[in-house]
């Protein structure tokens, strides 16, 4: 039938077109009526990690100057020193001294290693499990994590991306109701989804009861598939706006007490959206902190980064430890490389782009805390032990989730996919 | 971009009748896939042949519950509907359904009966197929004793109707794992619509539920009483909600538990007795309670190798 050949998007922009000439509401654009809820999926293991919080330090983060410091080899170390963390015999970068204190929950990967030395092709291969090729858009994990577990929440997505450039958070070839909802700016909010204020509640809804009358005629004589997509798109898009769920979204209710132990840059407050999400059945939250390619000046900007990072993260583990939230909630810190022990003077002081050896970390979910996983030699060249790719790293987030990994999902071109590819979980980092 | 006037093409198109599973599905199934996939039998020489896949489709119940593979069939989304997806599959993939050389592959007409009648939700009518004959229903059928696990022994199936029923009513339900007769029951969507009436409801889970999650909701200490009923209740979440003290003395009848959060509650040191007394508690949340930091270390040192966190 010719009305299948609109695709999924151009579809769904009209329809959303649609509602806001006739109805004057405006829809936001993730309603993922079709995605299966979390009560079909069981998970392998009892007590599995309900949501993920996937931190992306985008850019590429410094090893040695945040999880992986060599000790005072000042060669390699440059200015960063090391601090003592609350669990004996383990080091962190003086740039994360909250962090520290919290290390008894959090698992370092430091034998993390990419075949990627490009920004756009390292993220890829870190969000997707798969190299990036011309023909293909394979999925962002939270896209395989809805797709594989379902949702929580019936009003809210599965999957939401804070900060977060939409193509590093899109489904791929599962569709664009497998994508990530973007967020932009965390303090502000779900855009597009609140009741228009210029029309009474009674014009409201005497609107939907015409627009109503008018639809079911058509639905009761046409059955298609498009039609009843759009009627589905639509009666999600109503709940969603009268859905008291979607306080989920609105940091500012956050009282004080929170705000200050979060602190108000955009990262750490994207984390404390990300923990309010996840309490209200959110799958999967990635948060994105940018700016750490640090080419030039690498020891003032990596601490610059840090802060927030610290501040951030060290709020998350906190916080949802004491709401007992902790077991339930992965939080992955992935990067898509790491940076050259080699440190290039003549840029003031700046590290490369190093896909080698670099780290990661887990804290949550089921995860062993205080431990370190893998390990480089004693220049930050090298991964000498416990060697991790980014597709080990996603088989262990799926495995913290009690997803079944070596699930395969055909994509429409007849090729078959899983939500690691040929990763390994690293199952002896849980309890 | 799709312009309105297709819209009114449309419009002058006849009505179409729902798919009739008895009259169109049926009949599909039993011809092309009923001969692999039926109940356990003897074979020609006496040896007993289990359906393939574990898949039996000669009755509602079996074809919900699915294989080895999972469910058969998703309803309303025939993209996640193995029934569906592996007979359109290309005749040299080694998945396609029939399988080469045993059966002839659906027509293009067959299989659009069946992706609408999965679209329409697989609604089976007054079909039964052996459902019909069964005297045990799956809820009261005594399973396989679980020996490994102490506490699922001599545990019956979790009654689906019940689980399908709170599904339906926003909360999370399902089996704890793979293979378990566990349950986990999470009340997730809209949770100021959740109370004590709820909590009833899951009665019939009683014996099943290990995992229950309540943060957030309306319930009372009346629920409470219910819940200290649910003698495999291992972790509880009640976090953010009115129970007090009343309520926490319920749960000398749930002897397993091994965690509880109850932060932004006003339970008080009085509860610190009763949670004394469960020796199995690991991991105890009582922040933004009345709960001092220092009953809580008392209670930490109680219960040996546990977490009781205020803050």
């Amino acid at each position: 039938m010719r009305f299948n050949n609109a695709d999924e998007i151009s579809r769904r922009q009209f329809m959303l077109n649609i509602a806001r000439t006739t109805l004057g509401v405006s829809l936001a654009p993730m309603l993922g009526h079709t995605v299966a809820s979390a009560a079909d999926f069981v998970p392998t293991r009892p007590r599995a990690a309900k949501s993920v919080i996937f931190l992306m330090m985008s850019g590429g983060m410094s090893h040695l100057d945040t999880l992986d410091v060599m000790g005072k080899k000042e060669a390699v170390m440059g200015k960063t020193k090391a601090v003592s963390t609350s669990v004996s015999g383990i080091q962190l970068s003086d740039s994360l001294p909250k962090t520290a204190k919290m290390m008894h929950h959090i698992a370092i990967f430091n034998g993390m290693n990419t075949t990627q030395g490009a920004h756009e092709q390292g993220q890829y291969l870190m969000e997707r499990s798969y190299v990036m090729r011309g023909t293909i858009v394979h999925p962002a994990i939270g896209s395989w994590v809805v797709r594989l577990a379902g949702k929580r929440n019936k009003n809210l997505p599965g999957f939401v991306a804070v900060s977060t450039d939409p193509n590093n958070a899109s489904g791929g070839f599962m569709g664009a109701k497998f994508s990530g909802v973007p967020i932009g700016e965390p303090g502000e909010g779900l855009q597009d989804s609140m009741q228009p204020g210029t029309i009474s509640k009674d014009d409201f809804d005497k609107r939907l009861k015409l627009a109503d009358s008018l639809n079911n005629q058509f639905h009761t004589q046409i059955r298609n598939s498009a039609i009843r997509e759009h009627k589905e798109l639509y009666s999600d898009a109503l709940r969603l706006m009268k859905c008291e769920d979607l306080k989920a979204f609105d940091v500012r209710k956050e009282p004080t007490e929170m705000q200050e132990l979060y602190g108000k840059s955009r990262f750490a407050q994207g984390c404390m959206l990300a923990r309010r999400l996840v309490e209200h059945g959110v799958r999967y939250v990635q948060v994105t902190h940018g700016g750490w390619d640090t080419h030039y000046d690498n020891f003032t900007a990596v601490p610059a980064r840090c802060k927030d990072l610290d501040d951030g993260l060290s709020a998350l583990i906190q916080d949802l430890h004491r709401r007992g939230m902790l077991q339930d909630t992965l939080i992955a810190l992935g990067t898509e490389f790491g940076r050259t022990p080699e440190i290039v003077t003549e840029h003031q002081d700046g590290r490369d782009h190093f896909p080698k050896a670099f780290s990661c970390l887990m804290a949550g979910g089921g995860i062993h805390g205080g431990v370190i996983h893998g390990k480089k030699d004693d220049r930050g060249y090298n991964v000498t032990d416990g060697l991790t790719t980014p597709m080990d790293f996603n088989a262990t987030i799926g495995y913290a989730l009690g997803l079944p990994i070596d699930q395969v999902v055909i994509s429409p071109s007849q090729r078959p996919f899983t939500i690691a590819d040929k990763g390994k979980p690293v199952t002896q980092l849980f309890t | 971009m799709l312009r309105p006037v297709s819209l009114l093409l449309l419009s002058v198109l006849p009505a179409a009748a729902e798919v009739d599973f008895r009259k169109e599905i049926a009949p599909i199934l039993a011809k092309v896939c009923l001969e692999c996939h039926k109940a356990p039998a003897k074979d020609a020489s006496g040896k007993m042949v289990n359906p393939k896949g574990n898949l039996r489709i000669d009755a509602p119940s079996h074809l919900l519950k699915g294989g080895s593979g999972g469910p058969a069939i998703e309803p309303g989304d025939p993209d996640k509907s193995p029934l569906y997806q592996r007979v359109i599959l290309p005749q040299n993939d080694e998945d396609v359904m029939p399988p080469k050389g045993k059966g002839t592959p659906l027509t293009f007409k067959q299989t659009e009966a069946l992706k609408n009648w999965i679209l329409e939700g697989a609604k089976f009518g007054d079909w039964k197929g052996s459902d019909a004959a069964a005297t045990v229903t799956p809820a009261n059928k005594p399973g396989p004793k679980t020996a490994a696990d102490p506490i699922s022994a001599n545990l019956t199936d979790p009654p689906a109707d019940v689980m399908t029923k709170l599904n339906g009513m926003g909360a999370v339900v399902h089996p704890a794992a793979v293979g378990s007769k566990l349950v986990s029951v999470a009340w997730v969507s809209s949770t100021s619509q959740v109370g004590d009436k709820e909590v009833e409801l899951m009665k019939p889970l009683a014996n099943n539920i290990s995992e229950l999650d309540l943060s957030d909701t309306k319930i009372t200490d009346a629920a409470m009483a219910v819940i200290g009923t649910f003698p495999r209740l291992t972790k509880l979440n009640i976090s953010n909600t009115a129970i007090t003290d009343t309520g926490i003395a319920s749960l000398k009848g749930a002897p397993n538990l091994d965690f509880l959060a109850a932060h932004s509650t006003s339970i008080s040191d009085t509860s610190l007795d009763v949670l004394k007394g469960m020796k199995k508690l690991k991991s105890v949340y009582l922040w933004k309670t009345r709960v001092t930091a220092t009953s809580a270390s008392t209670l930490q040192k109680a219960l040996p190798g546990s977490t009781v966190s205020v803050e």
